[in-house]
């Protein structure tokens, strides 16, 4: 269950320019929904999800996921809230150039310095599942656009995250792509996560597996 | 030890290849620059102060005029009169300028010569002469056989003297090749012949040395034979000992200009790295924060990547220097030392670890170079990293 | 899959042999001092052999600054050596 209560995030341009995110907002997600905001750029939806993630604070306001209020999370426990809970997947994939997509997908379980053994049965695992194990060993930025989503998205899962957020993440991919990407979704809805979106892509406006909508303009719900 | 942490810091060297293998052949040549340098002086000083107690008691040298001149040889005579001396000597040594080699040669006179060569000499001399040894003949260094050589002197020498005539003086041996830098333009002679290639009338010497009985009592004897002749001036073994240690002033000359240039160089790396991170990497640490990477975690990259880069610098560089100077004999730089002398030494130097110079060169080094990677690092990963989102 | 690493680890670890063995062939092949003690008790003289191309560096303990000067003042920094090798400044 995420809550977002009386949230305001302003941010700070210069000494005289604030720019205000997100006004006052107030949001609830119940535990294994999908949830798609909806709006144009700069609406504050990633700003919505990057506090989801404690990955900023909120200039006033709390968030809580599941009873934790992680909006005042000293920065350490904030990173390892994120590596315990959420899985990202960013608009641009971010993986890392220059290491294979085993070596990507791996990255979330580095601090943990975990055994061989683990690493090993994790990845496999996480590396079927998303169909990209044919081409562990090979450098990420040789794969087509598909392939490297599904690499991020893996990378995303290694941690098995009760929450997966993901930013625009058919901005980059053609429609085949993209609706390969929602049966992804609906399958991991499927195994009870809760899902957040945040996208302007039509082809995620008429699904039937999708639980919420909300819609943001100018840092305010509408 | 967290090796896929290593890994990683491998991997992201690996993505700045050209950069940081600049950095490593700057690095690399910086710590073998300057390690070379220590080694050849603190071997030098080394192979100083292993003899130096082989060296006279008291040397006892004429000033006329602020200036030193040649000492009365019945000085001696008056030297051994104080109690607590042993033995006092007048002795004649000098240079040669052989004008044709462009060198000098130091020319010492030896008394009893046949019989010290036979005694003791002989020991230090090349085995490869095979004639009698005579006291008209000379034992010279490895230095001076090859000049003599060069210039068309087959196993003898013409003196000019002072009056213009010739003396020929024949090679009698030659120092072995273990002992050249101690004794490359060395020519020992007879006293008496000494007397004569260096112009010096019978009744004056060089300096006088002089043997104590009792080592306790140098100082105080060295008093008493300046109050016997106030123009003197005394030399003594700790002194050898003290001129030792300041062979080397390390805050000018050479050293100085090595050092400023070695840290001038080297902090146009840091600068570099501290100016900050590039937007790539700022993106990279917040994309590594996002999946859930502490600061601590982001930070031990960091150390490991700087630490390889700079630890591996520092390791190279000083087996190259090792090499360099142990190995190859200090091929460039020996030249800063020896200076425009034509008689130039093998510089054979002995090997000597010195656990302090090598610590003080790392410490200059790689933690310097760790701190400005983690810094600049540190201070992007504390930042709110929601910007990679975006 | 840490190939590199271990690659750095041997690789290192290699360097550092290289360096032992080094050093120790170096120590090995250290000279005995006997013969160097036998040749300046007999001669006497201080200060090694590697700069001869003035008296006031070649037996620089013996020397006092100020005979480089009794030859000319400019001497001090004409030659090399002194550029490198101190001379020595101590007076008495």
């Amino acid at each position: 269950m995420i809550e977002l209560k009386n949230i305001t995030k302003q941010y700070e341009i210069n000494k005289n320019n604030t720019i205000t995110a997100l006004k006052d907002i107030n949001i609830s997600i119940k535990s294994g929904t999908l949830t798609v905001l909806k709006g144009s750029s700069g609406s504050g939806k990633s700003t919505i999800l990057s506090l989801i993630a404690a990955l900023s604070r909120p200039t006033s306001g709390e968030v809580i996921v599941d009873k934790k209020q992680i909006s005042k999370l000293p920065d350490n426990f904030a990173s390892l809230y994120r590596r315990e809970n959420i899985g990202f997947i960013f608009q641009k994939y971010n993986l890392i150039p220059n290491l294979s997509v085993q070596d990507n997908i791996l990255v979330p379980l580095i601090p943990n310095n975990p055994d061989i053994k683990t690493i090993e049965d994790k990845l496999h695992s996480v590396m079927k599942k998303f169909n990209i194990f044919h081409k562990k060993d090979i450098e990420v930025q040789n794969l087509s656009g598909g392939e490297q989503q599904r690499v991020a998205i893996a990378r995303g899962m290694i941690n098995n995250p009760k929450i997966i957020i993901a930013d625009e993440p058919t901005a980059n991919l053609d429609e085949k792509l993209s609706l390969e990407f929602i049966q992804i979704l609906k399958d991991l809805k499927g195994e009870g996560r809760t899902i957040v979106v945040a996208t302007h892509d039509p082809l995620f406006f008429d699904l039937d597996f999708i639980n919420d909508t909300i819609e943001l303009k100018n840092g305010k719900v509408v | 030890m967290n090796r896929y942490l290593v890994e990683y810091a491998l991997n992201s060297l690996l993505r700045n290849k050209s950069k940081n293998i600049f950095i490593i052949t700057i690095f690399t040549f910086l710590v073998f620059l300057i390690t070379s340098v220590f080694f050849i002086s603190n071997s030098i000083k080394y192979e100083l102060n292993k003899t130096v107690d082989h060296l006279p008691q008291i040397t006892i040298q004429k000033l006329q005029g602020g200036k030193v001149v040649n000492i009365d040889s019945d000085f001696a005579n008056e030297v051994l009169q104080l109690t607590g001396v042993q033995d006092a000597v007048a002795r004649v040594w000098g240079y040669y300028y052989f004008q044709n080699g462009g060198v000098n040669f130091t020319i010492m006179g030896i008394d009893n010569f046949e019989n010290q060569y036979t005694n003791s000499l002989q020991k230090i001399v090349d085995d490869g002469s095979t004639k009698p040894f005579h006291s008209d003949m000379m034992v010279v260094g490895s230095g001076v056989e090859k000049i003599l050589q060069d210039n068309f002197f087959d196993g003898y020498f013409n003196f000019i003297l002072e009056d213009g005539t010739f003396k020929k003086v024949k090679v009698g041996g030659v120092f072995k090749s273990e002992l050249e830098l101690q004794s490359n333009d060395m020519i020992l002679l007879s006293k008496d012949l000494a007397y004569e290639v260096l112009a010096l009338s019978e009744d004056k010497a060089t300096d006088i040395v002089v043997k104590v009985a009792n080592p306790n009592e140098l100082q105080t004897i060295v008093q008493k034979i300046q109050l016997l002749d106030p123009n003197t001036r005394v030399v003594t073994n700790e002194d050898y000992k003290v001129s030792y240690q300041n062979i080397f002033d390390y805050k000018s000359g050479f050293f100085l200009a090595l050092f400023i240039t070695t840290l001038f160089s080297f902090f146009i790396i840091i600068y570099d790295k501290v100016s900050g991170l590039s937007s790539v990497e700022k993106k990279e640490i917040g994309v590594l924060k996002a999946l859930g990477w502490r600061v601590d975690d982001v930070l031990k990259e960091k150390f490991y990547e700087s630490f390889i880069l700079s630890g591996l610098s520092y390791i190279l560089g000083v087996f190259l220097a090792l090499f360099f100077v142990y190995i190859l004999d200090a091929p460039l730089l020996r030249d800063i030392f020896e200076g425009y002398s034509v008689l130039k030494t093998s510089f054979n130097l002995p090997f000597v670890l010195d656990i302090q110079t090598l610590t003080l060169v790392f410490f200059i080094t790689v933690p310097i170079y760790v701190a400005s990677t983690i810094i600049p690092s540190w201070r992007a990963s504390i930042k709110d990293a929601d910007e990679v989102i975006r | 899959m840490n190939k590199k690493t271990d690659t750095l680890m041997w690789g290192l670890f290699t360097l550092m042999l290289l360096i032992s063995v080094e050093m120790v062939y170096l120590s090995s092949t250290k000279s005995t001092y006997q013969e160097k003690e036998l040749f300046v008790k007999t001669v006497g003289l201080p200060d090694l052999a590697i700069s001869t191309e003035s008296y006031f560096i070649r037996h620089r303990s013996l020397q006092d600054i100020s005979s480089i000067f009794f030859d000319g003042p400019e001497h001090l920094e004409y030659f090399p050596s002194t550029f490198a090798i101190n001379h020595n400044m101590e007076q008495k």
